[in-house]
C-alpha cells in the first residue's frame, strides 16, 4: 500500500502528483482519507483473531502518498496529509479549461506537472468540453479569460485570412 | 317829294297789275267751256261705233279664240315646262351625284386621314409606351445592379466580419474528428506559457 515508515519526512505535506486534477479528486481523497483513518481505528479495537477487512486504497492516494512520502498507517501522516487536503479544498487556486473533447488522463498528467511547475505548485483544475473550440482550450481564471482556441487564432490572424483570400482566383489551384 | 312819287309808281303798278290777272281768269274761263262739250260728243259717237262693232258674236267670237290660243300657249308651255323639268331633274341628278361623289370623297379624304392620324397617334403612343418601358428597364435594371452590388457587398462584409467563425466551422465540419487533442498539447502549452504571466498575477491576486 503506502511506504513504510521513512527516516525523512517532510513538516508538512505539499504536493500534489499529476493525477490529482481538480477539486473532485481532492474531495474523494478526502472521504478515502477518512474511511481510512475509520478502517484503521476499527482495526485496533478489534480483538485478534476476529476477521478484519483488508485496507484498500486507490491509485490517486496511493501516488499521493508517495508523492509525499507518507504513512497512512501513522497516525500523524494521516493527519498531515488530510490537513494538508483541507486546506487545498479551501485555497488551491483553481482553473478551469475547456477543449474540444474529453482529454486523456496521460494528456492531463503532461498538462498538470506543466501548470504545478510554472503557474502554481498547488494549482487545480476543473475540466469543461466544447465541440465549438475545435482545436485549443479556453482557460478561466478567477478573474481573466483566456482563449487559446482555433476560432480565437482566426480571429487574431483575420488580415493573413483575408490576405490569403484576397489572392485567391476561381479556376486557379495552388501547386 | 321822292316818297310820294315812289308811292304813286308802285300804286300805278299794283293796279295795272290787278287788271290784268282778272283779263286773263276772265279770257280761260270761257275757252274751257267749248272744249268739254266737243270731247264729250265725240266719246259718244265712239262708244256707239264700239257698240255696233264688237258686238256679242263677235266677242264669243273673240273668246273662242283667244281660249284656243291661250291652251296652245298652255300647252306648248307645259310640254317645254316638263322638258325643262326633265333637264333640271337630269341636271339635278348629275349635280347630286357629283355632289355626292364630292362630299363622299372629302369624307373618306377626312375618314382616311383620320384613320391615318389615329394610327400616327397609335404609333406615336406605342413608340412613347416603348420608350418609357425602356426607360423603365433601365432604371430597374440600375436598381437591380445596385441593389445587387449592395447586397453583394453586405455579404461580404458579414463574410468578413464573421470570417473566423465561418473558417471555423469549416475546419470543425471537415477535420473536427480527424484532429487529436494530444497533438494539440504542444500549441496549448505555447499559449499558456506566452500568457503565463497573466495568469499567474490573476491567481495571486484571485486568491
Amino acid at each position: 500500500m503506502a511506504h513504510e515508515n521513512s527516516s525523512e519526512k517532510p513538516a508538512q505535506a505539499g504536493q500534489l502528483p499529476p493525477l490529482v486534477v481538480g477539486p473532485v479528486e481532492i474531495n474523494r481523497l478526502r472521504r478515502e482519507l477518512a474511511e481510512i483513518g475509520e478502517t484503521l481505528l476499527e482495526h485496533t479495537l478489534r480483538r485478534q483473531g476476529s476477521n478484519a477487512q483488508m485496507l484498500k486504497s486507490s491509485q490517486l492516494m496511493n501516488q499521493l502518498v508517495d508523492y509525499n512520502q507518507l504513512n497512512l498507517l501513522d497516525k500523524a501522516d494521516r493527519e498531515r496529509l488530510s490537513h494538508f487536503l483541507d486546506r487545498l479544498a479551501e485555497k488551491a487556486p483553481v482553473l478551469h479549461i475547456s477543449f474540444s473533447a474529453d482529454p486523456s488522463p496521460p494528456f492531463m498528467e503532461r498538462l498538470m506537472v506543466w501548470l504545478r511547475a510554472n503557474i502554481h505548485p498547488q494549482v487545480l483544475v476543473t475540466i469543461g468540453v466544447q465541440p465549438t473550440i475545435a482545436a485549443g482550450c479556453v482557460v478561466r481564471s478567477p478573474n481573466k479569460y483566456f482563449d487559446f482556441s482555433l476560432r480565437q487564432d482566426f480571429t487574431n490572424k483575420r488580415e493573413l485570412l483575408l490576405n490569403q483570400i484576397s489572392k485567391y482566383r476561381p479556376g486557379e489551384t495552388s501547386a | 317829294m321822292t316818297i310820294w312819287w315812289l308811292i304813286l309808281i308802285l300804286a300805278a303798278l299794283g293796279s295795272g297789275g290787278i287788271a290784268f290777272i282778272w283779263i286773263a281768269v276772265k279770257l280761260n274761263h270761257i275757252g274751257s267751256g267749248k272744249t268739254n262739250n266737243a270731247a264729250r260728243s265725240l266719246e259718244k259717237s265712239a262708244e256707239h261705233d264700239v257698240e255696233s262693232i264688237f258686238n256679242d258674236d263677235f266677242r264669243q267670237e273673240l273668246r273662242n279664240r283667244g281660249r284656243l290660243h291661250f291652251e296652245k300657249i298652255i300647252s306648248e308651255n307645259a310640254m317645254f315646262l316638263q322638258q325643262d323639268l326633265r333637264l333640271t331633274t337630269s341636271q339635278v341628278n348629275e349635280y347630286m351625284k357629283s355632289e355626292i361623289t364630292n362630299v363622299l370623297k372629302d369624307e373618306f379624304s377626312k375618314y382616311e386621314q383620320s384613320i391615318m392620324d389615329a394610327k400616327n397617334m397609335a404609333l406615336e403612343s406605342l413608340e412613347k409606351t416603348s420608350n418609357a418601358i425602356e426607360e423603365q428597364r433601365k432604371v430597374l435594371s440600375k436598381e437591380v445592379e445596385q441593389n445587387l452590388q449592395a447586397e453583394k457587398a453586405q455579404l461580404l462584409k458579414q463574410f468578413e466580419a464573421n470570417m473566423a467563425e465561418i473558417v471555423n466551422h469549416y475546419v470543425l465540419a471537415a477535420i473536427g474528428n480527424q484532429i487529436d487533442l494530444s497533438d494539440q498539447l504542444e500549441y496549448i502549452l505555447s499559449e499558456l506559457e506566452s500568457n503565463k504571466q497573466a495568469i499567474v498575477e490573476d491567481i495571486q491576486n484571485g486568491a
